[in-house]
């Protein structure tokens, strides 16, 4: 690891009024090491995204269990990885744009559209998302 | 969970303010069938989005789900003053297609005014 590298480790309880609190650290480290507006938000919604979707799917939005969130700065490139040990995802989505009046089912595309890549892997029973993007990328 | 739901009813525009910062998946369905309770007896409905800085995408289904309910109870609908990087996701969603917004609640009042030819409220 580089010695300008930086990572933190955060991880709260299963539950979706602790989320905020994920979403806005994350906006204020990516602003601190160089993110413009947009991007810290790109990155701040798509990481709530993440989390919301692995209390409401991989733990059925039930509380006690816990989310790790780990975000890390190499080379001038974001990585936000969303880890749990719930219910694994079998598919995932299918990357099309939703309709207009879904009522569900945007939190991947938006993940897929704001991010460089979101992929999703599942080792020894946790399951992670990794989120990445370039801070060096204008929207 | 820190908000507050201002609500002026009236049997032609009603208005509802929300007041929080973060419209997310731990307050929206609440918020939203608070809101939709209210203006059950009403011709249009305006909600003042203007104080929110943050929506998920729950929060975004949510608000779909309450334009087809208005909707189907014949009840004409505009969000209010949301700030350009939520504007940008609702674009991105087109939501414009389905749903109406208007840059603050004055606008989005005149909006109703002339879509419905009612009166202005307190004229």
């Amino acid at each position: 690891m580089n010695s300008d590298d930086k990572t933190l480790m955060l991880e709260i309880d299963s539950r979706l009024d602790c989320v905020a609190l994920v979403g806005i650290s994350i906006r204020a480290l990516c602003l601190e090491y160089g993110a413009d507006e947009m991007t810290a938000y790109q990155v701040q919604t798509s990481t709530v995204e993440a989390v919301n979707n692995t209390i409401i799917h991989a733990y059925s939005n039930q509380s006690g269990h816990p989310v790790w969130i780990r975000w890390s700065l190499a080379d001038k490139r974001l990585t936000i990885q969303v880890s749990d040990e719930g219910m694994t995802m079998r598919q995932l989505p299918p990357d099309i744009e939703p309709e207009p009046d879904a009522e569900s089912g945007r939190g991947w595309w938006i993940m897929r559209q704001w991010m460089d890549s979101a992929e999703y892997m599942t080792d020894s029973g946790r399951n992670t998302l990794v989120l990445s993007k370039s801070i060096s990328n204008k929207h | 969970m820190d908000y507050v739901v201002y609500l002026e009813p009236s049997d032609k525009i009603m208005m509802a303010r929300v007041e929080l910062k973060r419209l997310t998946a731990d307050v929206a369905h609440q918020i939203f069938a608070e809101i939709l309770q209210a203006a059950s007896s009403t011709q249009a409905l305006a909600i003042d989005l203007a104080t929110v800085d943050f929506m998920d995408s729950t929060a975004i289904g949510e608000l779909v789900f309450l334009g087809k309910k208005l909707r189907n109870g014949g009840i004409t609908c505009t969000i209010a003053g949301l700030k350009p990087h939520l504007m940008g996701l609702v674009r991105m969603m087109r939501l414009e297609t389905i749903m109406h917004f208007s840059e603050d609640t004055d606008a989005g009042i005149k909006g109703l005014v002339n879509k419905l030819k009612i009166e202005m409220p307190n004229s």
